[in-house]
């Protein structure tokens, strides 16, 4: 964790930071107005590939970028209100995450450098995407509702399906193509390249406690509205029942 | 000022405040807006926001988001009375059920969400970005993050520029980016997205270096590219505003403004 606060001290990453929001903000804000899923909250995002590629790239600085170009976007998309926060927080864990768990997820790791040259690459980066799809979506979905903005259940299931599938569709070609180009240009992030920097043997059970939180959070949350005839959605019980998924989901992100 | 802001500029008496009395009293109404869910409650909040559209003279930035708002609200209003089950049964239509509470609520959220967007938009067109910076980094944001804060703004509209300017030259050499339905035209954009990636990582070494030249990071407190000084006046709409805000929560507390018993 502490690298996401260090960072700033670095100018390159500070730059890279501001290219990564850029880069997100631009993508997203043509597409605010093309095809909204939910107006103002969520839309068609081919961006959503970004704050992955980037974060397998240029690791912390493209965390903050992700979570300073949501907020960008929102203030060009004029959709600037409270749900912002969540959102700030929800992007800056789908670009925090992937370069976090790369490499730790044990067996389902193959132990190189996120070029997508194999087959078990291209799984270790699913399986990345997915987990950083899912935090995004649990964390925004909950401050959304909890605020009566919009229902958990549509909210968490459109960003949970559409980040990933851009991830999933766009992801790998473009990472592919970039990161070498990355590389050579010394802008990938030392946790990207040296697997013997990373700490802790056994990482493996703090990516699958923070599977955890994403997945009961997400089902929970769901079960809220799915079995609406029994399950009463009334007063904060939703924002309470979820809140133990959002810290164990925060905490296993603080513990990376 | 980037051409993608949405700055109004000219002078009112909402743009000539100090943008931290603006954020204050944006979050103000950020908090009225949530303290009630009884519709009659937010339609004189939206009535206010209404004025000060027109003293921000931000109306033409409303109009650019008007579809926006309209979409919000129904999507809102329709989406909470067909989730929530509260009070009397009203309506049946087949499995859809809506009863009184749940669409007095839903309507309450839809426009609880325009009032937001509206103080937002208000927000906006009355500051600069390099004053909304300003105000961030006087309430403690850190130096370096609302550097690449106001970098990445200015970045968007650069990007936009290489962006067309990429698809030109692709379109010169016969890569029709246009064609077919929308779906279609998406997939046509992707392969433009690695050159402008290229074009965007290529810069930062120059403009890192261009930055440590400049001597960025050596000191904790740079000069500000913009200095305001709170007058009286800016502290009054500050401290009203807390008072409104504090005044709404309390109302709230006490039972007012309250369809169901969530926020």
């Amino acid at each position: 964790m502490k690298d996401v606060i260090f960072m700033w001290r670095d100018t390159r990453m500070v730059v890279l930071a501001a290219l990564t929001a850029a880069t997100y903000a631009a993508v997203l804000i043509p597409f605010k107005v093309v095809l909204p899923f939910i107006p103002g909250f969520t839309e068609f995002r081919p961006g959503s590939v970004i704050p992955v590629i980037f974060s397998l790239m240029f690791g912390p600085a493209a965390a903050w970028g992700s979570a300073l170009g949501n907020l960008i976007g929102d203030v060009y998309g004029g959709t600037l209100t409270p749900a912002s926060s969540f959102g700030f927080v929800g992007n800056f864990l789908y670009g925090y995450i992937p370069y976090k768990v790369w490499g730790r997820m044990g067996f389902l790791s193959c132990g190189t450098e996120p070029t997508i040259r194999s087959g078990r690459q291209i799984v270790e980066y699913l399986v990345t995407a997915a987990l950083a799809a899912g935090a995004c979506a649990t964390v925004i979905a909950w401050g959304v509702d909890m605020m009566g903005f919009v229902p958990f259940n549509i909210l968490s299931n459109f960003i949970l399906v559409t980040n990933f599938a851009v991830s999933a569709i766009l992801g790998p070609p473009l990472l592919a193509a970039l990161y070498p180009r990355a590389k050579k240009w010394r802008l990938v992030h030392r946790l990207a390249t040296s697997q013997a920097e990373r700490r802790g043997r056994h990482a493996w059970v703090i990516v699958l406690l923070l599977f955890v939180g994403i997945a009961s959070g997400h089902f929970i949350g769901n079960a809220f509205y799915f079995g609406a005839e029994k399950v009463d959605p009334g007063g904060m019980g939703l924002a309470v029942a979820v809140a133990p998924s959002i810290v164990l989901i925060l905490l296993c992100a603080a513990l990376l | 000022m980037s051409e993608f802001s949405l700055y109004v500029n000219k002078e009112t008496v909402i743009s000539g405040l100090d943008p931290r009395a603006k954020l204050v009293a944006s979050m103000a109404l950020f908090v009225v807006a949530m303290s009630f869910n009884h519709p009659l409650y937010l339609l004189v909040l939206l009535l206010f926001e209404a004025y000060l559209v027109v003293a921000s003279r931000s109306l033409p930035n409303i109009r650019r988001i008007r579809v926006l708002l309209l979409l919000l609200f129904v999507f809102s209003a329709v989406l909470w009375s067909l989730f929530l089950k509260e009070g009397p049964l009203l309506l049946r239509l087949g499995p859809l059920r809506v009863h009184r509470d749940s669409l007095l609520y839903a309507v309450g959220m839809g426009m609880r969400l325009v009032s937001m967007v509206v103080t937002g938009m208000v927000f906006l067109s009355a500051t600069m970005i390099e004053e909304f910076v300003f105000a961030l980094r006087k309430f403690g944001l850190p130096t370096p993050m609302a550097f690449a804060f106001s970098l990445a703004f200015r970045m968007v509209s650069q990007l936009m520029k290489v962006a067309a300017t990429v698809k030109q030259a692709q379109q010169v050499r016969g890569l029709d980016v246009d064609a077919g339905g929308i779906f279609r035209r998406i997939r046509n954009h992707i392969p433009l997205l690695i050159p402008i990636f290229v074009f965007s990582m290529k810069s930062v070494d120059s403009l890192t270096r261009a930055l440590e030249a400049r001597g960025f990071g050596c000191t904790k407190k740079p000069t500000p590219y913009i200095i305001v000084l709170p007058r009286a006046g800016d502290y009054a709409v500050a401290i009203a505003s807390v008072c409104l805000a504090a005044a709404a929560v309390l109302l709230r507390l006490c039972g007012f403004g309250e369809v169901l018993s969530r926020l």
